[in-house]
């Protein structure tokens, strides 16, 4: 009967362990590069057609919805007329692009290409195309502005659950948490995380509910969040002012 | 034949582009510019050495939020801790010690970035720093591999 050496055995036991550590951190970073290939390679020839049909779409829906929406708004403005409501919000988006990631693996900061010439100010959210919540501006200088995203450890928003429960959420680049949550009745797994920006008349949304944790010496509920956003690859940002 | 400063200032800017772009995102947690200072550390004459260890903090602190002087002292400490190391001839040992004798160095160096991280960042990211300790060392063998080709002007 073969038996292995003491040696091959000892050798064989390292290099699973190696592998199984590498395979462990890297995992993220493999999955990035295949579906990146993939998307570049297999779906190139197809995805510029797909994409024109689906932006068409999507236009067709977004020109029934504003119609709607304007006769709406028509209706809201009378309605304020008559019980003559002094404030009047109103919004606009400030596109922006990349210029730079902070070099620091712990920071989650972007540079962007606008700053207080353009109209950013400190405090202002951004948002990604689908709307979803990226961060918010830091620091704004004449050309340029620092935006904190969700995952920086030092970043923190006052967010609602699901219908109502409110919570400060609390970012952290292994993923975002909801602290100080009081009751837990009314939240249940996969509940979406938002906020409210005066400017807009409706949500930002930053997530959804994937786990829901307390500990016996904890007055408050911990709420983990599963990030809507998670491409951090994009080079397009909306500030909303 | 490139002059060691000007090789020193190559690769300082180019991991320093590669910080800033980011082109993997945040999937691959290593900071080039710290993995530049420990090979310019560990190749390179004090003097160089030194003044790479100066410039990587600077380009640093640039682009963080609130940086501070921190950063530098870290970065000197580092450079001239590795210049030490160096000094006491365990690099004239066989290939393969050789190889274990840097990895162990790296990750010394790691595990100082990482406490000096948590420490102003005040808190500790098990997951996160295990991920950075383990992803850093791999590009850094591989960073060494690539310098190291027969192709390139010798680089040892």
């Amino acid at each position: 009967m073969y038996l292995p050496s003491k040696l091959k055995v000892k050798s064989f036991v390292l290099i699973f362990i190696s592998l199984f550590l590498l395979f462990f951190t890297f995992r993220g970073f493999v999955r990035y590069l295949i579906f990146f290939s993939a998307n570049q390679f297999l779906h190139y020839p197809t995805r510029n057609k797909q994409h024109l049909v689906e932006l068409k779409q999507k236009n067709l829906e977004l020109i029934l919805k504003l119609a709607r929406y304007e006769s709406l708004y028509q209706e809201n403005q009378n309605l304020k007329k008559a019980l003559n409501f002094k404030t009047n919000t109103q919004y606009h988006l400030i596109g922006a692009e990349v210029l730079a990631f902070s070099p620091s693996a712990w920071q989650r900061l972007i540079v962007v290409n606008v700053g207080e010439d353009q109209g950013v100010t400190k405090g202002l959210f951004a948002i990604d195309q689908d709307g979803n919540l990226l961060g918010r501006i830091v620091e704004a200088d004449k050309k340029f502005a620092y935006l904190m995203l969700v995952g920086d450890p030092d970043f923190t928003a006052s967010v609602f659950i699901g219908q109502g429960a409110l919570g400060l959420l609390k970012g952290g680049v292994t993923g975002a948490q909801v602290l100080y949550v009081e009751d837990s009745d009314n939240i249940k797994l996969g509940d979406k995380v938002w906020l409210k920006v005066a400017q807009l008349s409706s949500a930002i949304e930053i997530g959804k509910v994937k786990s829901l944790s307390k500990t016996d010496d904890s007055l408050f509920w911990n709420v983990g969040v599963e990030m809507f956003q998670e491409d951090v690859t994009f080079n397009q940002i909306y500030i909303v002012k | 034949m490139i002059k060691p400063s000007l090789r020193a200032f190559i690769i300082i800017s180019v991991f320093f582009l590669l910080d800033l772009i980011k082109p993997f995102g945040y999937f691959l947690s290593v900071e080039f510019i710290f993995l530049g200072l420990i090979i310019i550390a560990l190749n390179e004459s004090l003097a160089i050495a030194l003044v790479a260890s100066f410039l990587s903090a600077c380009f640093r602190n640039f682009f963080i939020l609130n940086g501070s002087a921190v950063t530098l002292f870290e970065f000197l400490f580092i450079c001239l801790l590795i210049q030490y190391i160096r000094s006491r001839r365990i690099f004239l040992a066989k290939p393969q010690q050789l190889f274990i004798v840097k990895g162990v160095i790296v990750f010394l160096s790691l595990c100082v970035h990482i406490l000096v991280n948590s420490v102003q960042l005040g808190l500790f990211i098990s997951f996160f720093s295990f991920q950075f300790l383990i992803q850093s060392i791999c590009v850094y063998y591989f960073i060494d591999y690539l310098l190291n080709q027969k192709a390139l002007p010798a680089y040892h």
